[in-house]
């Protein structure tokens, strides 16, 4: 079993700032209290001015002013001047911070993160392993310690399990760069620990990159409002402590275990792949139709794609992954994005599908408890 | 004439051949008894009129932004879900629900209240008045800008009605293209609020350009009329950029035009440059004006010479031109490109800095001035030390590198709730207070004004200051549930809203309260000298029963406060 | 006292409400045209001005977003612009130019007259430049509707189905060439070279965006489309072969209608706008209003009518004649 590391890191958070575990953090933390120490100084010494002018000038109605100086050139010099050089100190600190920031070192691990409402999925160059995000599995165990269903020493066991193939996983001391694609609507990648964050632009690709310095797991959210699940989107990094534990992990995290039934593992691409974002299984509408009963229906189809009706076969499943625009649901919105799966997750899936109408229920997944 | 015409202004010629009176008139009318119909009011030309139609109607538009905001803020209490259940049974439609209601509060607030708050509220009311004038440039335009207001907030309304939108006051693509809720109305609202604007920057640009007294050169204007003048250009410019990018965001949503979803081949990216082009310069649209008022409330509560008058004149202007070439500075993350971040990262700090030479010189004149301690001069006070705390977070929002960390987190909410509210608001409520003598000829309890500043300070501070903690400690904003480790945050950032509130009911109760037992006001309560102070509270509708000369604004030597009445009288010039 | 009888101001429109009429009468010693809050009829008259040049300032604005919108396409995309602009018949757009260069003068001897009083001469004018408008909006019409008939309309109504119908007659149509050039044993330069260009559109035209629907992929054409508009029958084609650009189809060629609808509708309503604004100005000028000391309602139309000139003037090149 793979040892997930969950413990904090070494760094420590402070009043402000989350523990500085990523090559970024210094600098920025640097910034961030430069700017904070000249800010405490102005607003220390604007406070004692207004202070002292209240109490020492204060007078009832009908006094008269003690002077009325009007300017004082030097004075104005000195406080335009003083601010100008601040400014310019900290344009140049974050200038080249951000330059930094921008430009991933040669060597780095490639990983791609893509956004879908309301999930993410996390894609590894190496080993082509398509890893998701499973925030909905962490917000049910956030959601269970919240009630007193178990206790924090429980969740923090139910999260390593979830991160044995969940999650982003990098290791310690090496570039990472990634790739951050959206497959509906603006998403950003933010993790906090590691003070980076990228938008991620239907359409575009972007790059955000980091070295984490320290073994831990470190919250990721997304950063750009994204409508209902927006706040679901909570996934986890984890670091690993060295490059071989992060392999064997990968190894393992991108497997599917190909002795399991097909519908078995049709329900681990419905939760790893997003389609749980959308899609239930036991009924409920949610943005998409729900697959409980819909292997082998009639389905009427919307003039927003190509309308008419037909029945759901496998063909009609297959298509409507390969190409979700083609044929829209009636009653439902045309949002659904094209999810690249693999032909054996495809298989797996209409398989799944298939075995939702033969029985009735399945696990309605909760998101946020009452 | 036996009866007065129903716009009330005597003849020219009339005016002009009257002496010049050192004492004021205080007999007849004032605007607000001359005439009593509803016609001459729903047909007004008069800018008092107007200006006090707007304000009621800014007042009650802010009373329903900030339910909402209690509502955003009650919610957020806690992690679990608190109040939606109450209106919403699933989970999904719980967060929507949460969704409408941040939304609701942004638009509201940013649409109906902060961006007309100050030009349409006060100055409209005061801008003729300080200019010795009878009335704006163009009545009919000004009556216009307040209809256009009026059908804005009635397409708002109907948006509530219709369950509300919930893609964020920044109807950010491609969202905002295929959200299900009512949005093609909502952006139809904003673009008919948008003309409002910036016919009432055109009437003002012209009022002040055309209508100066003799006497009143540029430099010896009031700086409220700076502030409102830099501000109106403002409006004129980049408001209509604003209408374009809504127009165009309709199109795209009702015909797939192909310009701001990916979908049909556009760009989201875009769709934010042509937003921000608009909204950045906006937020100075929500900063400048109450920056002029504070201007007068400083040196006329002070009893002292503006100190830099040419300082804060030429800044207000450099705020309107910098205003324009900033706006990627909310961008940083987007995806644009380094260099143009870069480039908008140093602009971004050339307009902070304007802003910190009025508060040096807004500090300056309270230095051997003669301060009175009464509401307007502490809502001055808040003001200047609000501004400071959000302009200077402000910086840490400009720095590319701390940006990436900050951006889209409660850090930038709690700013820009610094900006627009602790500053932009306050210096509202205080120019409110200066003028409510003589917008309303009533004094208000000074006692409970003072509570009332106090409680709103005190509660803004709570609510905002565990907002920067919580965004730099990583907390996302537009979040309908949080991490456990952010609960305490959330829990004091609520408790301060609530007593917010309690401060802005109160205030609102001794405000009405003077309409119905307030002492009648005074000429010149405060002992101002800008030219409103030298005609009755509430004025005739002609403003001033003989035109006066321009005076110095800031000289406040020829006053003589008389305890009895209350009231600064000019001194006889022996 | 009617609520007619208000001071007068300026607004966008150059309108002026009826001022005092019959009831003040004369005797006050200024213009009957003068507002109660201006001083001078010159001061009224300056404010009026400038306030006509701000709200032409935002309106250069407005349209400012629209023309972002263009540059940033072509930048991009210049295929697109070039592919496009091959629907848009250059004659109608020169013969439009024209027309609104001509309205111009009009206009502008129209406010000559005004400063002159020359009643009949002013209402003669304005009509030719509502006249001209007219014309303008007249030879839109006829564009538009070519459009329409087409299929070629904004967004996501824009039929790709014509286009691709007509692209798959058209490539027939050539390879039928094709073949009666081999048979007649000629020099084969010419058909030669013709070859690579006929594969350049066979083999890449782009396909549309997933967003916009219904739209047909070209490979399963026959099958989707449920019309029956089939390729096959030549003459029920709504688009004609013969009006294809030579080009390839650019990726999201209905941006190109998209970007010119929006330029050219928004234009079309000022256009119709000002001529909103000459009638008026037409019923003002009967009313024997106008002369030497109050034309300003005419002068500030004019100006108005000039900036929706002027912006036809950058619209046609940019949209008709970019190569």
């Amino acid at each position: 079993m793979i040892q997930v590391p969950i413990l904090l890191a070494d760094s420590e958070p402070s009043f402000w700032l989350p523990a500085p575990v990523s090559n970024f953090a210094g600098p920025i933390d640097g910034d961030f209290y430069f700017v904070y120490w000249v800010s405490i100084f102005f607003l220390v010494l604007i406070t004692l001015l207004l202070g002292i002018f209240m109490w020492k000038f204060r007078t009832p109605p009908g006094a008269r002013a003690q002077s009325h100086k009007d300017h004082h050139i030097v004075l104005e010099v000195v406080w335009t001047g003083i601010p100008i050089i601040l400014s310019a100190m900290m344009f140049w600190y974050g200038y080249r911070g951000y330059v930094d920031m921008t430009v991933p070192p040669n060597e780095s691990i490639s990983i791609v993160a893509e956004a879908q409402k309301w999930a993410w999925n996390f894609s590894y160059a190496s080993n082509g392993a398509s890893i998701p995000g499973m925030s909905d599995d962490f917000n049910v165990v956030r959601a269970q310690v919240r009630s007193g269903e178990i206790t924090a020493e429980d969740a923090e066991a139910a999260e390593a399990k979830i991160l044995e193939k969940a999650g982003l996983h990098v290791p310690m001391g090496v570039p990472i760069e990634v790739t951050v694609m959206a497959a509906d609507v603006l998403h950003a990648l933010f993790i906090p620990a590691f003070r980076v964050k990228k938008d991620c632009v239907p359409g575009r690709t972007g790059k955000l990159w980091f070295i984490a310095n320290e073994p831990g797991t470190y919250d990721l959210y997304c950063a750009e409002y994204c409508g209902q699940g927006h706040s679901w989107m909570h996934s986890k990094v984890v670091v690993h402590e060295t490059v071989e534990e992060y392999e064997k992990w990968l190894e393992v995290a991108g497997s599917y275990d190909e002795t399991l039934p097909f519908d078995e593992n049709g329900k681990i691409v419905w939760k790893r792949r997003g389609c749980i974002s959308c899609h239930s299984i036991d009924g409920s509408k949610k943005v998409g139709p729900s697959w409980a009963g819909m292997f082998g229906s009639m389905r009427k189809f919307a003039a927003t794609g190509t309308p008419g009706e037909a029945v759901a076969d496998e063909a009609y499943i297959q298509e409507s992954i390969r190409f979700p625009m083609k044929k829209i649901a009636e009653g439902y919105p045309p949002q659904m994005p094209v999810v690249k799966l693999t032909d054996k997750e495809l298989l797996w899936v209409t398989e799944y599908i298939k075995s939702l109408s033969q029985n009735s229920g399945g696990t309605v997944s909760p998101r946020k408890e009452n | 004439m036996s009866q007065p015409d129903i716009d009330g202004r005597p003849d020219s010629d009339e005016v002009k051949t009257a002496a010049a009176a050192t004492t004021v008139d205080e007999s007849g009318p004032s605007y607000l008894t001359v005439t009593n119909t509803i016609s001459s009011w729903v047909f007004t030309l008069d800018h008092k009129r107007i200006g006090l139609m707007y304000l009621i109607g800014v007042l009650f538009m802010f009373l329903l932004g900030g339910v909402f905001a209690l509502l955003v803020r009650t919610e957020l209490f806690s992690p679990l879900a608190m109040i939606t259940p109450l209106f919403a049974d699933t989970a999904e439609a719980q967060a929507d629900l949460y969704n409408k209601w941040f939304t609701t509060h942004g638009a509201i607030m940013v649409f109906l209240v902060i961006i007309p708050g100050v030009p349409a509220a006060l100055g409209n009311f005061i801008l003729p008045l300080l200019l010795g004038a009878k009335d704006v440039a163009f009545p009919r335009l000004n009556l216009g800008s307040f209809y256009l207001w009026v059908i804005g907030a009635i397409f708002f309304v109907y948006v509530l009605f219709s369950g509300g939108i919930d893609t964020g006051w920044t109807f950010y693509t491609p969202y905002s293209a295929e959200s299900g809720t009512a949005v093609i109305p909502a952006l139809i609202g904003v673009f008919i609020l948008g003309f409002s604007s910036i016919f009432t920057g055109l009437n003002f640009i012209v009022t002040i350009h055309k209508m100066r007294p003799k006497g009143m050169t540029w430099f010896k204007m009031p700086l409220f009329l700076w502030a409102t003048y830099s501000t109106a250009v403002i409006q004129v410019l980049a408001t209509p950029v604003l209408g374009i990018t809504l127009l165009l965001l309709i199109l795209e949503r009702s015909l797939g035009i192909g310009i701001f979803d990916p979908r049909n081949g556009g760009d989201p990216v875009l769709f934010q440059h042509f937003f921000w082009f608009y909204s950045h310069p906006a937020v100075y649209i929500m900063i400048v004006p109450p920056m002029g008022v504070v201007s007068e409330l400083i040196a006329t509560h002070s009893h002292k010479r503006i100190f830099g008058y040419t300082y804060i004149a030429f800044s207000s202007v450099a705020i309107a031109i910098f205003s324009f070439l900033v706006w990627g500075h909310h961008m940083f993350t987007s995806g644009q490109s380094t260099t143009m971040s870069i480039i908008f990262s140093g602009i971004t700090f050339s307009v902070g800095i304007p802003s910190a030479i009025k508060v040096f010189n807004w500090l300056a004149t309270m230095y051997k001035g003669a301060i009175v301690l009464n509401t307007a001069m502490l809502y001055g006070i808040s003001f200047i030390f609000l501004f400071t705390i959000g302009g200077l977070t402000g910086l840490f929002l400009g720095v590319l590198s701390i940006d990436a960390h900050l951006h889209d987190t409660y850090f930038v909410v709690a700013h820009f709730h610094y900006v627009m509210m602790g500053s932009g608001l306050v210096g509202f409520i205080g120019g409110l207070h200066h003028w409510w003598p003589k917008i309303t000829g009533k004094m208000y309890d000074e006692f409970l004004g003072r509570i009332g500043c106090i409680l709103v300070f005190i509660g803004f501070n709570l609510t905002f200051i565990p907002q920067f903690v919580m965004g730099s400690l990583g907390m996302p904003r537009r979040y309908y549930t949080y991490a456990d480790k952010f609960e305490v945050y959330h829990q004091l950032s609520t408790v301060g809203a609530y007593v917010m509130a309690a401060g802005f009911f109160l205030t609102a109760y001794y405000l009405i309260q003077s309409l119905i037992s307030g002492k009648k006001a005074p000429m010149n309560p405060w002992g101002g000298n800008s030219l409103e102070w030298h005609t009755p509270s509430p004025p005739p509708l002609e403003n001033f029963h003989s035109v006066p000369d321009a005076t110095d604004p800031y000289d406040y030597e020829g006053l003589e406060y008389d305890p009895a009445t209350g009231n600064y009288a000019t001194k006889r010039t022996g | 006292m009617s609520g007619d009888k208000q001071p007068q101001d300026s607004n966008q429109q150059a309108g002026h409400g009826d001022g005092h009429g019959a009831e003040h009468g004369a005797g006050h010693g200024h213009s009957p045209y003068q507002a109660h809050h201006f001083d001078t009829m010159r001061q009224q008259f300056e404010a009026g001005k400038l306030g006509m040049w701000l709200f032409l300032a935002t309106e250069v604005l407005l349209f400012g977003g629209l023309f972002c919108f263009y540059t940033i396409y072509k930048a991009n995309d210049p295929e697109l612009f070039k592919w496009g602009h091959h629907f848009l018949d250059k004659r109608w757009g020169a013969t439009n130019t024209m027309v609104l260069l001509f309205s111009s003068l009009t206009m502008a001897l129209a406010v000559r007259e005004a400063q002159l009083g020359r009643k009949k001469r002013i209402i003669f004018f304005l009509a030719v430049t509502f006249l001209c408008g007219a014309g303008f909006m007249g030879i839109k019409y006829v564009e538009y509707s070519k459009k329409f008939h087409e299929g070629l309309f904004p967004g996501k109504y824009f039929s790709y189905e014509n286009v691709v119908d007509a692209e798959e007659v058209r490539m027939h149509q050539q390879e039928q060439q094709k073949l009666a050039h081999a048979e007649l044993d000629l020099p084969q330069a010419s058909v030669v070279t013709e070859v690579p260009k006929a594969q350049g559109l066979v083999l890449q035209p782009a396909a549309p965006p997933a967003g916009l629907a219904p739209v047909t992929q070209p490979d399963d054409h026959g099958t989707a489309s449920s019309d029956g508009d089939d390729v096959g029958h030549a003459p029920g084609l709504a688009l004609d072969p013969s009006h294809l650009p030579p080009g390839p189809r650019p990726a999201n060629a209905h941006v190109f209608f998209s970007i010119y609808f929006c330029l050219t509708g928004l234009h079309g309503i000022h256009v119709l706008i000002g001529m909103g604004v000459m009638l008026w100005l037409m019923v003002l000028a009967m009313q024997g209003r106008f002369g030497p000391g109050y034309f300003t309602p005419v002068d500030l139309g004019g100006l108005y009518w000039h900036l929706v000139d002027l912006i036809w003037i950058y619209l046609f090149p940019l949209l008709y004649l970019v190569e």
